[in-house]
């Protein structure tokens, strides 16, 4: 051992170039890792949506979801597969194991797509982009300033000049368009003027679509040259469109001029934008998955002169939402705690060392392992984040024990043996702590290993930063064990005994506490333990929470209206809502941003759900109490409407998981809509008895009025008319489906063949005259049944069986025994049908599944402790004794989160890890020294041999302590973006720091003692 | 059919977007719109006859003259009506002497100096003149001369155009003498503009003698009224002919033109009526909102109701500032009105009216702002309701 340490001073000058170029990747390393508010939390999701033009949600699950669905479901690594067939759209989100890689997954789903058979003209299945829940990284609306262009033409500017601008950029995946109005030429046709030509609707379709097409026609040489031959059939004007013959006979031909107009219209659409009253056009650009946002943006950003310039004088683009900006927001408060921790802890080595070569060396070990850290980052794709970086912080205090460890060492050697080569006794003093140091670190990387288990959004979350701390500490036992020895042999010089002011203080206060603390050791023991186990019992009625909410700075709402309301309605209702929001808080807001339905990226929104950002005056300070007060207002003010507040990240977040938001929450499973209604409505009425309920809400799926179209078969053959034809009138003449394109350079418009007034009103339609091959002419609902029911906005499903959500609040009570009680009266009272069934779904499920792993893996950890400790110690006494020293640690914690009021939640968990590393390196640090002062002097009496060794150590495990203290502070008193996710965190680390380190200090003694007497 | 569902709501901070209006009874009539063609019917040639024996003294038109109904056509100077008249006025006379003859007998017989059979005698010869003198005031009459005005025998016949049209040829010389079935001169009746309207088989049987409608030719409308319904189909089309005759057509309509025409019913019975604006389709029923009236029943319904809203309330406002949910709460018991949504049958639809069935004329009801309406009902009920 000592040999190795002897061998690598000798190649000082190699160790410092290897630490050197290290710590030169390690900065390459920091400024080239994606950086991020949070860790990537989307699981490993492919998307495959299929828009479906005016087709009704059970149709569209019929023949389109099921297929796709059933044939995604034999995909390997498949964990849940859940859709949403809507009016137009079926959203397919499979969900796989998190191990395996997106490119493959996408790859295996193009595959399978292949074989899906969707009836011809029901649209094409899509896979979704590539992108995460933080995937929408930039949001601008097209400003003209002069307001000179349409809405349309506004659209069309963005779509085929902004689009492919931004699209080149690199790791953009998709830029999505949404409001305006996309253009489309409309053939009018007056279903009048076809009676009196002759002419049945069928044709006219027929005859645009023959007529527009462009063919090659190879070439013919003429005079030794070769001139090409084109057939340029495509439509150039509209003149073309009105030109087109229908029907010609003899010299009397019929044009699309004689029986309809042809004009400039606007496509049917499901969503629009309005900022400040005023509807615009408005783009979303999607970042690719695995590519840093911050860089994205900047490129982005670069390009914006050249997008303004390819746009027409006076229109720009107007950022609206930088993502970038929450992310260097939480991003620049981790990094300060990080620097102020570091330059806290530096000043609290000073002050203890009191002697500047050692305190360099300690001090320098601090970046190069935070270097070392990201290096390993980088090379295991984790993105710097709030997450990762607040697991930085915490272990900026552990980094430096090694160090302090092996420099003291080293130090009290070089004094005690003045005489002997440096190299030897350097090598000699880090041999002696190698083994301490080295288990120490290892222990404290275990202790963070449960978190690693955290399976879902926790695990997400966590990983990153146990991640961190144990890459962390791995540097710093590298650098403590290879860097420290190498600079102490040339830095360190003896000298005398340097014995701070501040220690000699301390020690002057505390000898007489440990005297009487060893003297009073069995009392104190129990007293602790008894004051533990109250405290524990205290906590485990402290209120819970899954996560703590990131606060985003910003007001956000989903605005949602009842099914079925019209697009026309939303913007109403987001003008009015802007308008009020303007007026009446013009100091605080000073931009209203409403997204009404969803643009055309498969996205499952529907008219009736809309996005509202505000745009918040950037000196505002007290944003939640005006959120709050705004909440109030827009509720009461626009009480038809429902207002959930949001932020714009967990709003994605949530949406990609598509799943259950709430709390609690009871799926019920079955078949038909109306069945599960009743379900959920007969729970709903069973979980008013119980105790605890705040309220239960049926999600409603139906409320869509639809008109059914059925085909009367024995009319039709009266009357000469195929279903075909008729199903085509509906879906061209009725739907605006697009009959072919008119081609304009690289823009392509649809050209629609619309029935005049078809879409007046449901009379209107009723009374659509059609006319038959044999010229027959008949209304529409003389042909077909034509019945006004009520249909299902959209049909959810679960692993190929529909389900409806009933979530559930509860408050003031265990949600487990809720959820036992409730099942009870459930079985009771509600008849559940065969064919259907119930489960419990909800955060609370994540909650619990994440308190089953760790309640596994917690044991276990104990256990690889107990055997590190073992190891290093060789008995199992000690490392009992060690053990012991967790629970005064914990009291601390607890007591800090009691003050404060935080509940319990995963944050403050891993503090309590945190705390259990921390108490067991004081543990250890005194256990050790004893044990070597007792191995020296075995004929001293326990009691004086503790005494002394624990006032000699008394210097390293106030340092360890307050190193971690100080280095954690900076996250207590932290107040920027992302401060309140790490609160509850720091809260218990540094209630447990303070506890743990006074109770190793008057306790662990006494218990030593108690221990070992009889020895 | 009259069917409620109970949901009502609190309206406190109501917008301004509800208007409420009285149901209205209205005849309910129908528009439609149909293709038509601009027709001719084939002329209709009639006879302009000379009704009466005798001498054609003056003929007031020439040949090609258009005329209408009514108008002098011919005078002719009849024997056989100086005849007539100067037995009409001799009747008159007669008539006269025999009431006076009767009125002196009738005084004798209550005197009882003449006898019943005498005095039965006076009525018999008194009513015989009376019959004659009617006879032949008919006859008159259906010649066209008042009888009122024949103070002296005549023997000039004024003829008149029986219908419009237009003089043909004049048949019969003047001066020369006629009888009674003569025919004088031919009349081409060609105020013959038509409109063919196709109807579908449903609208046609319910067209009546006062169906009206107009078409449009060339962006001028023409109005026109129904002629007939043609007894068969055209077969090609399937839809059945209606024949409308258009009241002053211009010089020419382009025969065989395709119009639009619109086609206004009579007026059936009185319906009730609201707005279209107010129908909502709710629960998968057309439903409109009236308001409630606070009879026992929906009170109850209603107090059930307000709990349950209090209840949601309150859970809405779970974080919010306690003060402030318990102002709202009172607020709100203040000036509850709620709304019941009524259950219709939509019988038909006309223009901006629908007929409906399911609501009483003494019912508000909710003209504009169903949306709003409804969403509170959907937003704060869910999962309660009842029939």
């Amino acid at each position: 051992m000592k040999r190795f340490f002897e061998i690598l001073i000798q190649y000082k000058f190699l160790i410092l170039a290897l630490f050197i170029a290290i710590s030169g990747f390690g900065y390459k390393a920091y400024k080239n890792i994606p950086v991020d508010a949070f860790p990537d939390i989307t699981p490993k999701q492919v998307v495959i949506y299929t828009e479906s033009v005016g087709n009704s949600a059970e149709d569209i699950e019929k023949l389109i979801t099921y297929p796709i669905e059933s044939a995604m479901s034999g995909l390997p690594g498949v964990k849940m597969i859940l859709s949403n067939s809507m009016f137009g759209l079926s959203y397919v989100s499979i969900f796989f194991e998190d191990d395996l890689d997106t490119y493959l997954l996408r790859q295996l789903v193009t595959e399978r797509l292949n074989t899906i058979d969707i009836p011809k003209g029901w649209g094409a299945p899509v896979m979704g982009p590539n992108t995460t829940g933080l995937g929408q990284v930039l949001w601008y609306a097209l400003k003209d300033k002069e307001g000179k262009y349409t809405p349309s033409q506004l659209r069309e500017m963005h779509q085929y000049a902004v689009t492919p601008l931004l699209k080149s950029v690199d790791g953009v995946e998709e830029v999505i368009s949404w409001g305006g109005f996309e253009k489309q030429y409309e053939v009018l046709i007056d279903p009048k003027r076809l009676q009196a030509v002759d002419v049945t609707y069928n044709e006219v379709i027929e005859a645009l679509e023959k007529s527009n097409q462009s063919v090659g026609g190879q070439y013919l040489e003429f005079n030794r040259e070769q001139y090409l031959i084109r057939g340029a059939g495509l439509y150039g004007t509209m003149d073309d469109i009105r030109n087109t013959v229908i029907r010609s006979k003899k010299a009397k031909t019929v044009t699309i001029k004689d029986v309809a107009t042809v004009q400039e219209g606007k496509a049917p659409r499901f969503g629009a934008v309005s900022v400040d009253g005023k509807e615009r056009v408005f783009g979303m650009v999607l970042q690719r998955s695995g590519t840093n946002a911050a860089k994205v943006v900047e490129s982005i950003k670069a390009k914006m002169p050249l997008v303004n310039a390819a746009l027409p004088k006076g229109v720009s683009l107007d950022v609206i939402y930088d993502r970038t900006e929450i992310t260097h927001k939480a991003v620049s408060t981790m990094t300060s705690a990080l620097l102020t921790g570091s330059i806290l802890v530096a000043i609290i080595l000073f002050l203890f060392l009191f002697e500047l070569r050692s305190a360099f060396i300690v001090i320098i070990s601090l970046p190069i392992s935070l270097l070392i850290a990201f290096l390993m980052m980088q090379e295991y794709g984790i993105s710097a984040n709030l997450m990762s970086l607040s697991g930085l912080a915490i272990a900026i205090g552990m980094i430096v024990d090694g160090t302090i460890v092996v420099v003291e060492n080293s130090f009290r050697l070089l004094h005690d043996n003045p005489k002997a080569s440096r190299a030897e006794i350097i090598a000699e003093a880090t041999a002696e702590v190698a083994k301490p140091v080295l288990f120490a670190l290892l222990i404290i990387a275990t202790v963070f290993i449960p978190l690693l288990s955290l399976e879902g959004l926790a695990g997400k979350l966590y990983t990153p930063m146990a991640l961190d701390i144990v890459f962390v500490m791995l540097g710093s036992l590298a650098v403590a064990l290879l860097l420290v020895p190498v600079l102490s042999y040339m830095l360190l010089r003896e000298g005398k005994h340097a014995n701070s002011p501040l220690m000699r203080a301390i020690k002057a206060f505390y000898t007489p506490l440990l005297v009487f603390s060893l003297e009073h050791a069995k009392k104190l023991v129990l007293v602790t333990f008894f004051i533990f186990f109250i405290l524990a019992g205290l906590l485990s009625q402290q209120g819970r929470e899954f996560m703590p909410t990131l606060n985003e700075e910003s007001i956000m709402y989903r605005v949602i209206a009842i099914p079925g309301t019209a697009l026309t309605q939303s913007v109403e209702n987001a003008q009015a809502i802007e308008k009020y929001i303007l007026e009446k808080y013009s100091n605080d807001v000073l931009s209203v941003l409403s997204m009404m339905g969803r643009s055309e990226k498969g996205e499952t929104a529907q008219a009736n759900y809309m996005e509202v950002l505000l745009t918040l005056n950037p000196e505002l300070k007290e944003i939640e109490a005006l959120g709050k007060k705004m909440t109030r207002d827009l509720k009461e003010k626009f009480n038809y409407l429902q207002f959930v507040p949001t932020q714009p990240i967990a709003m994605r977040i949530e949406e990609l998981l598509e799943g259950v938001s709430a709390e609690l929450a009871v799926k019920i499973y079955g078949e038909d809509q109306k069945v599960m209604g009743g379900i959920a409505a007969q729970i709903a009425e069973t979980l008013n008895d119980i105790k605890g309920l705040d309220h239960a809400e049926v999600e409603t799926q139906l409320g869509q009025a639809q008109i059914n179209i059925k085909p009367d078969y024995l009319a039709l053959s009266r009357y000469g008319l195929s279903v075909a034809e008729v199903m085509q009138v509906i879906r061209y003449g009725i739907g605006e489906e697009a009959v072919t394109q008119k081609i304009e350079g690289v823009k392509r418009f649809a050209i629609v063949a619309k029935l005049k007034h078809a879409k007046q009103d449901i009379n209107a339609l009723k009374n659509l005259l059609l006319r038959s091959q044999s010229g027959k002419i008949v209304t529409l609902q003389e042909v077909c049944n034509i019945t006004v029911v009520q249909g299902p906005a959209f049909i959810k499903r679960e692993d190929l069986s529909r389900y409806m959500v009933l979530s559930i609040e509860v408050e003031d009570r265990d949600i487990a025994t809720f959820v036992e009680e409730a099942n009870e009266k459930i079985k009771q009272n509600v008849v559940i049908p065969d064919g259907y069934y119930i489960k419990w779904a909800g955060d609370f499920k994540n909650m619990q599944e994440a308190t089953a792993t760790l309640s596994m893996i917690i044991p276990i950890t104990l256990l690889i402790i107990l055997l590190l400790l073992y190891t290093a110690f060789n008995s199992f006494k000690k490392a009992f004794l060690i053990l012991l020293g967790v629970p005064l640690g914990l009291i601390g914690g607890i007591v800090g989160l009691l003050i404060s009021g935080e509940y319990l939640s995963v944050s403050a968990i891993v503090g309590f890890i945190a705390i259990f590393a921390i108490a067991i390196l004081n543990g250890i640090v005194l256990v050790s020294f004893i044990d070597d002062l007792r191995k020296k002097f075995p004929d001293i009496k326990t009691i004086d041999l503790v005494k002394n060794a624990t006032l000699l150590r008394l210097r390293p495990v106030l340092m360890t302590a307050f190193t971690t203290l100080f280095g954690i502070l900076p996250l207590l008193y932290a107040t920027g973006v992302g401060s309140e996710i790490q609160y509850p965190l720091s809260v218990v680390v540094t209630g447990g720091i303070i506890s743990s380190t006074i109770l190793t200090l008057l306790v662990l003694p006494g218990l030593y003692v108690l221990f070992f007497r009889k020895k | 059919m009259i069917k409620t569902l109970l949901l009502l709501l609190p309206i406190f901070g109501f917008s301004n977007n509800i208007i409420l209006e009285h149901a209205q009874i209205k005849p309910l009539g129908k528009v439609i719109q149909t293709n038509a063609q601009i027709t001719q019917l084939s002329d209709q040639k009639q006879e302009v006859v000379s009704r009466l024996s005798g001498h054609v003294e003056k003929y007031f038109v020439k040949a090609g003259r258009k005329v209408k109904e009514g108008d002098k056509v011919a005078l002719i100077e009849s024997l056989e009506l100086s005849k007539m008249s100067a037995e009409y006025l001799s009747l008159l006379e007669q008539l006269k002497a025999a009431k006076t003859q009767l009125s002196t007998s009738e005084k004798l017989y209550r005197k009882g100096l003449n006898s019943k059979n005498e005095l039965n005698s006076y009525i018999i010869a008194k009513q015989e003149i009376a019959a004659k003198k009617n006879a032949l005031a008919s006859q008159l009459s259906s010649l066209g001369i008042k009888t009122a005005d024949l103070k002296a025998t005549t023997d000039q016949f004024m003829l008149y155009a029986h219908a419009d049209g237009v003089v043909g040829k004049i048949l019969v010389p003047l001066h020369s003498n006629v009888d009674a079935q003569t025919s004088l001169m031919t009349l081409v009746n060609q105020s013959g503009y038509y409109a063919l309207a196709y109807l579908s088989l449903d609208d046609a049987m319910k067209v009546t003698q006062k169906t009206t409608g107009y078409v449009t030719v060339a962006g001028e409308k023409y109005a026109a009224h129904f002629v007939q319904l043609l007894p068969t189909i055209d077969e090609e089309t399937q839809r059945a002919k209606v024949l409308f005759q258009i009241e002053d057509s211009p010089k020419n309509l382009l025969l065989g033109t395709y119009t639009e025409m619109e086609i206004s019913f009579e007026p059936s019975a009185n319906v009730l009526m609201v707005k279209k604006s107010a129908l909502t389709l709710f629960q998968g029923e057309w439903v409109v909102f009236i308001e409630a009236h606070h009879d026992g029943h929906e009170e109850k319904a209603e107090h059930e109701n307000e709990a349950q809203e209090e209840h949601e309330d309150h859970d809405h406002d779970a974080h919010e500032d306690k003060h402030d949910a318990h102002s709202d709460h009172e607020e709100h018991e203040e000036e509850e009105s709620p709304y019941i949504a009524k259950v219709v049958k939509i019988l038909a639809y006309t223009g901006d009216y629908v007929a409906i069935e399911g609501i009483d004329t003494e019912d508000e009801y909710v003209s504009e702002g169903v949306y709003f309406v409804k969403s509170m009902l959907l937003k704060s009920s869910l999962g309660g309701h009842g029939h």
